[in-house]
C-alpha cells in the first residue's frame, strides 16, 4: 500500500488504540491515523473539517455519551456529500447478528470484530483498507 | 249565612258513622250510605262486621277495636269495607270513643281510597325497580373494584416484565461489550506474551494490560452479582423509616470521606412500606453521589426534602388513574453539576460522566433499579455550576 490513506479511529479504549496504530503502522508507514476517545468530539472535528476529511472511519460501538450507532445515524444522515460518503467500519468487541444487521442498515461500510489476536487485527485491517480509496 | 251544623253532616264529602261497643251501627251520613250503596235506615241497626271484607273482618277484630278500645282513638287506618252490591271499598279511616251516657259509641270517619292501592303497587314496584337497581349497581361496584384490582396487578405485571426487559437488554450489552473487552484483551496480550523475540517494554505492556483487563473483569463480576441479586434474593416489604436510612448513610459517608465537611439540611421524612436493604443502597448510592459529585473544594452542602404528593398508581396501562400518596424525595448538592443532556444517561449500566474515574458505574443504576422495584422513579436534573438534583418518588404504602 503506497497511497498515503487517512484512517480516523473513534474508540475511547486506550488500549485498543494503542494497539491499532501498531498494527497500522505495521501495515505501512503511509497511513496516517487520527484517534478520538469520544463520538461527539470525532464529529464535531468531522462536521468542521479542521483537520481534512478521513479516507474511512474505524468505530467502536460501546462509547461514553455518544453510542457509535447514533454517531453512524448523524453521519449518514448529514446533507455533507462528503460527510457522509466516508466509509464507516464498525471496529467492536460485539460479534453480534443484531448488531451487524443494524450497522449494515445505518450505511456501514463493514463490520469488523476485534479479534483476538495481533496477526489477525493486522489481516484484517489491511484487508479492509484493501477496498477503499485513499486520498481521493 | 253559614251552613248549619245537621246540614255539614248531610253535605259533607266523607263518610261518618256511629257504633256501639257491640258492633251496631247507631247513625250514618249520606255520603256513608251513598259509598256503601245502603239507605240510611238500612244501616241503622247494622253491625258493622257484617259490612266489612273478610279480610277487613279479621283486622277490625285485631286491630281497629283494640287499638280505639286502648287508645280511644286512632288515625288513618286503612281496610276494606264491602258495598251493598259486594264491590270492595278500600278507605282511609279515623275513629274516636265517644262517651253517650247510655254507653261508649265509636264515632268513625273515612274516605274512599280507590286509587291507594294502585299508587301503593306503583310505589312498591318503583321500590322493587330501585331495589333491584341498587342491587345491580353494587354487583357493578364489585366488579368494577374487582377490575381495577386486577388491571393493577396486570400494570405492575407490565412494569415489572418492562423492568426485567430492558435489565436482560442491558445485561446482553454488557456480556456483549463490557466483559468481552477485558476477555479479548487477556487473550490477544496473552498471545503477544508467547510470541518469541517479545520486545521488554511490549511485555511489560502486556503484563499490565493482562492484569488491569483481570481486575477490570473481577470487579464486572462482583458488581454484576450485586446488581442481580439486589432484587432477586431479597424483596421482602415492611415498614422503613426514611428519616433512619438518611441519617445512617449519612453517618457512614461521612466516615468513609472524612476530608469532606459537609452541611445538611434535612426534611422531616416519612416511613414507607418498602425493602428496608434496597432502600438503604438506594440512600447510600444517592448520597455518595454527593460526596463524589457534589463537593466543591471538600465542601459539600447538601439538602435532603420531602414532601407527600398524589401520584397516578398506573405506570404502564394508558388511560387508567388512580392517585395514591407518594413521598417525593429530592437530594440536592451545590457542586458542579452535569450537562443535561445526560440526565437520563447516568442511570445506564456502566455509565457514568467521569470517564476516567475509578468507579464502575453502578451506583445509579442501582438507584433506578430499586426505585423501580418499589413501583416508583427516579431523575436527575442538573445546571452546570448550579449543583445536582436527584428525585425519587416512591409509593407511601404497598401498591
Amino acid at each position: 500500500m503506497n497511497t498515503p490513506c487517512k484512517i480516523m479511529l473513534v474508540d475511547d479504549d486506550k488500549d485498543d488504540q494503542m494497539i491499532f496504530l501498531s498494527a497500522v503502522s505495521d501495515i505501512s508507514t503511509v497511513i496516517d491515523c487520527n484517534c478520538f476517545d469520544d463520538a461527539e468530539q470525532g464529529l464535531r472535528v468531522l462536521q468542521t473539517n479542521d483537520q481534512g476529511r478521513p479516507d474511512c472511519i474505524f468505530l467502536d460501538l460501546n462509547l461514553p455519551f455518544m453510542h457509535g450507532f447514533e454517531f453512524l445515524k448523524v453521519l449518514k444522515n448529514s446533507s455533507d456529500t462528503d460527510l457522509n460518503n466516508i466509509p464507516v467500519v464498525i471496529y467492536s468487541t460485539s460479534s453480534r447478528d443484531t448488531d451487524k444487521v443494524k450497522a449494515r442498515e445505518l450505511g456501514a461500510f463493514n463490520f469488523f470484530s476485534k479479534p483476538t489476536s495481533y496477526t489477525e487485527l493486522k489481516k484484517g485491517i489491511a484487508d479492509i483498507l484493501t477496498g477503499i480509496k485513499c486520498g481521493q | 249565612m253559614t251552613t248549619a251544623k245537621q246540614d255539614i253532616l248531610s253535605i259533607a264529602p266523607c263518610a261518618i258513622f256511629s257504633f256501639t261497643e257491640e258492633g251496631l251501627i247507631t247513625m250514618a251520613n249520606a255520603y256513608c250510605c251513598k259509598i256503601l250503596e245502603y239507605e240510611e235506615d238500612d244501616l241503622t241497626g247494622t253491625n258493622i262486621s257484617s259490612l266489612l271484607t273478610v279480610s277487613g273482618r279479621i283486622f277490625y277484630q285485631t286491630h281497629f277495636y283494640p287499638l280505639v278500645k286502648l287508645h280511644g282513638h286512632f288515625e288513618e287506618i286503612f281496610l276494606n269495607f264491602q258495598s251493598k252490591s259486594q264491590k270492595d271499598i278500600p278507605v282511609a279511616m279515623n275513629a274516636v270513643m265517644n262517651d253517650t251516657g247510655n254507653g261508649p259509641e265509636i264515632v268513625c270517619s273515612f274516605i274512599p281510597v280507590f286509587n291507594r292501592r294502585k299508587y301503593e303497587d306503583e310505589i312498591l314496584f318503583a321500590k322493587k325497580i330501585a331495589q333491584e337497581a341498587i342491587q345491580q349497581n353494587e354487583a357493578l361496584e364489585s366488579i368494577k373494584r374487582e377490575l381495577e384490582l386486577q388491571q393493577l396487578a396486570m400494570d405492575k405485571q407490565i412494569s415489572l416484565l418492562k423492568f426485567q426487559n430492558k435489565e436482560i437488554l442491558q445485561l446482553s450489552d454488557i456480556i456483549t461489550h463490557d466483559l468481552q473487552e477485558p476477555v479479548r484483551k487477556l487473550m490477544l496480550f496473552s498471545n503477544e506474551l508467547l510470541q518469541e523475540n517479545i520486545d521488554v517494554s511490549l511485555k511489560k505492556h502486556a503484563l499490565a494490560v493482562i492484569q488491569k483487563s483481570s481486575l477490570r473483569i473481577k470487579d464486572l463480576l462482583q458488581n454484576l452479582q450485586n446488581y442481580l441479586s439486589l432484587t432477586l434474593h431479597n424483596s421482602e416489604k415492611q415498614k422503613v423509616s426514611l428519616a433512619d436510612v438518611v441519617k445512617n448513610e449519612l453517618k457512614g459517608l461521612k466516615s468513609a470521606y472524612p476530608e469532606i465537611k459537609v452541611e445538611a439540611a434535612i426534611d422531616a421524612l416519612p416511613a414507607i412500606t418498602g425493602n428496608s436493604q434496597q432502600l438503604h443502597q438506594l440512600m447510600h448510592h444517592l448520597l455518595k453521589n454527593a460526596f463524589e459529585h457534589g463537593a466543591i473544594n471538600n465542601q459539600l452542602h447538601l439538602e435532603v426534602h420531602a414532601v407527600i404528593v398524589k401520584e397516578n398508581v398506573f405506570s404502564s396501562l394508558e388511560d387508567k388513574y388512580k392517585y395514591d400518596d407518594y413521598v417525593k424525595l429530592t437530594i440536592k448538592d451545590k457542586g458542579n453539576g452535569f450537562d443535561d443532556r445526560y440526565n437520563d444517561y447516568i442511570f445506564n449500566v456502566l455509565k457514568k460522566l467521569d470517564v476516567n474515574s475509578d468507579t464502575a458505574g453502578f451506583g445509579l443504576a442501582f438507584c433506578k433499579r430499586i426505585a423501580e422495584h418499589h413501583f416508583g422513579n427516579i431523575k436527575a436534573e442538573s445546571v452546570i455550576g448550579q449543583g445536582a438534583a436527584f428525585t425519587v418518588m416512591l409509593p407511601l404504602h404497598d401498591v
